[in-house]
């Protein structure tokens, strides 16, 4: 069981790490990576600074796997998750934001056909493996504060 | 009846006042949030009570400006009740002001707030053994939702002054005093006042006192580490915790932007522009060429002799147009957004957690990281930034502080419409205002004299945001936003187009056209921005946008804008804040804009771009 989590957030960590790593030096060299289901954001703001995010996302996602269960290696892995929902958030937040309004001066809103045009794929990699960070929430259920760390917690004297 | 709120700083003082008064108060989760008192009334039981929220203070010899607030109100109110707050998961830390209070004879309860969070983390105090101890009710209280406060008032009502002779009789008669300061003579044991014990106690035996108390009225269990804990262990250390801060400020960034973008351009801009400017221009008495219009609608321009009336509320500047635009279409958006984030990440415990890891880089300037708990509140407004340097201790750091303030940090408003006029370069101009903030602030604290203390930082536990107290937060924010910037947006458009219109901004820019095309390297026509930014640098920033020159100039133009002197409202509470000082700053502030500007053109025109 704790093989199958670990090889699990093992997989994504690396996946979150790849796709942070893209993003970040095709933002850098200017480029824009695409492919029919992920697209890359090119840019200072989103590119760089938020490729950096998803690459520390990768990094606590697979810093989190040793001693797997102990409270704070799962801190670590939540962490990550948390990391990748504020790229993921921020990004649907954005493209929500984008679909609502007409471009045309005299028209205020999209029709609904164009809003949910607007929303479909390809979607920026946060958003992509955004559904893949969820199952941290199960993983949580079954081990959080399951397991005490080695420093067995505060005890009167450590106060 | 007056009653006095006094405890530690974040002890939950203001969320207790607003529960009791109804009244809003800003309440957060970290210290120094309330830095002057505040007023409230309540009626309780038939009675009518005046409640009065102090700055937080540790003891009752002040270091700092803000506990300094919180002496003067106990002084200026010998007659007043007391509400003593008690952090319950740190007794021994409240219990020595609590003692303190009751020597120097105060009626008091002792409100044991938190006490949720004391369960939580398995920690027990008996209240009624507690306030046997020390002679006053101790009444267990959960602010947040208003848990024990009904109970708390009717004990307040109630309360006598115990005093220092019943305080020692009663610590005699449970032996706590007994061959210390007493030394066990018949007439204490009796329960009457010892001739031979000094009048108050010194700090080590009140210390001395507290250890004992706590030791008979706390029980700690054995409390294991839970994920909230280790989450809020990784967000303080430095390897983990600035991962998470960039991650942090990306997300505050970006929603602002999106928020502020969607809101703007694709409803707010259309609104002004299709339908508020249209209407205005043709319902104005007077209609286009008189000078009334001019100023109140519309500027217009000209072209081949010919008067052509604007076509967005941004290029008309007049005060019932771009005016109304600014403030209400422009600033309004992201200063709400702005306000909610920081609304959460204050009622969160993020921003503690932040200052402990600004606190080495903050230590090279002369300050400690709560420092940036300014720095943030300026980001919203420079006002209430400048006011919270009165948590700093020293004069050299307030003065520091206050300086670096007002010249480098832009406020939401200023940042909005940058974000607006200059959205691809926003980001370096926020760049090179930071990189001032540090260099100055560097160079300040080697030349300025004076002592920069360092402080332990309390970090709260992290919470989960209560809608109620967001909401209220964010309305009251937005409410003191706008009655703030709408009068002086209007009375910046007006005087800066009257002047246009008399020609006194051309003779200005002529006047100064060698220290404006010399040594800045931007258009002398920059001279009128420059007078409304007196009033609002945000509509100086738009007007900027209208004049002709290269985006080199327009960036340098908006440095020059958000450095050369502090906006009215912020010029005043310097003025209250620093007292003869705000002259030093003054000074300093003019120096650092001729030195920060000059040096940008210089790098423009190595760079051979200007």
């Amino acid at each position: 069981m704790v093989r199958l989590w670990q090889g699990y957030f093992a997989l994504l960590g690396v996946a979150v790490l790849f796709c942070g790593l893209l993003e970040f030096l095709a933002a850098a060299a200017g480029h824009q990576l695409a492919c029919p289901l992920v697209v890359f954001s090119t840019g200072a703001f989103r590119g760089l600074w938020g490729g950096l995010v998803t690459i520390f996302s990768g990094i606590f996602l697979l810093k989190g796997l040793g001693d797997f269960g102990e409270v704070h290696q799962l801190g670590k892995l939540l962490i990550g998750c948390i990391l990748l929902w504020i790229m993921a958030g921020t990004d649907i937040f954005a493209l929500i934001a984008a679909a609502i309004p007409n471009a045309q001066p005299e028209l205020w809103l999209n029709s609904l056909p164009v809003f949910l045009e607007s929303l479909a794929p390809p979607y920026t990699p946060a958003i992509t493996l955004l559904p893949f960070s969820l199952p941290i929430i199960i993983c949580l259920r079954i081990f959080g504060g399951a397991k005490p760390p080695a420093d067995g917690g505060h005890t009167p004297e450590d106060r | 009846m007056k009653v006095l709120l006094l405890g530690h700083p974040n002890v939950g003082k203001s969320v207790i006042f607003n529960r009791l008064t109804g009244a809003d108060v800003i309440s957060s989760n970290y210290p120094g949030t309330t830095v002057d008192y505040k007023k409230g009334l309540m009626r309780h039981k038939g009675q009518d009570i005046e409640v009065i929220d102090v700055p937080g203070t540790f003891s009752l010899e002040p270091r700092d400006k803000a506990e300094a607030v919180a002496l003067d109100m106990l002084r200026d109110h010998p007659q007043a009740r007391i509400i003593c707050v008690i952090d319950a998961t740190k007794l021994e830390r409240g219990l020595y002001l609590a003692l303190d209070l009751i020597e120097k004879g105060y009626a008091m309860v002792v409100a044991l707030n938190m006490w949720d969070v004391a369960h939580d983390k398995n920690i027990s105090v008996d209240p009624v053994k507690l306030g046997s101890l020390i002679g006053v009710p101790v009444i267990p209280t959960v602010a947040v939702s208003a848990e024990g406060l009904s109970t708390l008032m009717d004990r307040l009502l109630a309360v006598e002054p115990a005093g220092i002779a019943e305080l020692y009789k009663r610590l005699r008669l449970a032996g706590l005093m007994t061959g210390t300061t007493c030394n066990g003579c018949s007439g204490c044991i009796a329960g009457q006042t010892c001739a031979s014990a000094p009048s108050v106690l010194s700090s080590e035996e009140r210390w001395a006192l507290v250890e004992e108390i706590s030791r008979r009225t706390l029980t700690i269990g054995h409390y294991r580490h839970t994920l909230k804990d280790a989450i809020g262990d990784y967000t303080v250390k430095p390897l983990t915790g600035t991962p998470f801060a960039i991650a942090i400020l990306y997300a505050f960034w970006s929603i602002f932007s999106t928020f502020s973008g969607l809101m703007t351009d694709g409803f707010l801009g259309k609104a002004f522009d299709r339908y508020w400017l249209p209407w205005m221009q043709g319902w104005f008495p007077g209609g286009p060429g008189t000078w009334i219009y001019g100023v109140m609608v519309d500027l217009g321009h000209f072209k081949d002799g010919v008067w052509i009336a604007s076509e967005t509320c941004l290029e008309s500047f007049g005060v019932l147009t771009s005016g109304l635009y600014l403030e209400l279409g422009v600033v309004l958006p992201a200063v709400f957004a702005f306000y909610i984030m920081l609304a959460l990440l204050e009622d969160v415990g993020y921003l503690p957690r932040l200052a402990v890891l600004m606190d080495t880089f903050l230590h090279k300037i002369g300050l400690h990281g709560y420092a940036i708990v300014p720095t943030i509140l300026s980001l919203g407004c420079n006002v209430p930034g400048v006011e919270a340097t009165r948590i700093l201790e020293t004069k050299k750091q307030r003065f520091v502080m206050m300086t670096i303030l007002a010249i480098f940090i832009p406020c939401g408003a200023q940042i909005a419409i940058m974000q607006d006029v200059i959205p691809s370069y926003t980001g370096f101009v926020m760049a090179y205002l930071f990189l001032g903030y540090f260099v100055f602030g560097f160079l300040l604290n080697r030349i300025i004299p004076g002592t920069t203390p360092d402080i332990i930082m309390d970090v709260p536990v992290y919470q989960r945001p209560i809608l109620r107290d967001v909401r209220r937060k964010v309305a009251m924010r937005t409410k003191s936003f706008l009655k703030d910037a709408i009068p002086f947006v209007t009375l910046g458009i007006l005087i800066v187009n009257i002047l246009y219109s008399h020609g006194a901004i051309d003779a200005l820019a002529r006047a100064s056209a060698p220290i404006f095309e010399g040594w800045f390297g931007v258009p002398r026509q920059t001279a009128g921005p420059l007078v409304a930014a007196f009033l609002r640098k945000d509509l100086a920033i738009a007007q900027l946008s209208a004049i002709t020159m290269t985006k080199y100039q327009l960036i340098t133009a908006i440095v020059l804008v958000s450095i050369y002197f502090p906006c009215i409202g912020t010029f005043f509470m310097m003025l209250k804040e620093g007292g003869k000082a705000f002259f030093g700053s003054l000074a300093v502030l003019i120096s650092v804009a001729f030195i920060w500007v000059g040096l940008l053109h210089l790098v423009w025109v190595i760079l051979g771009v200007q």
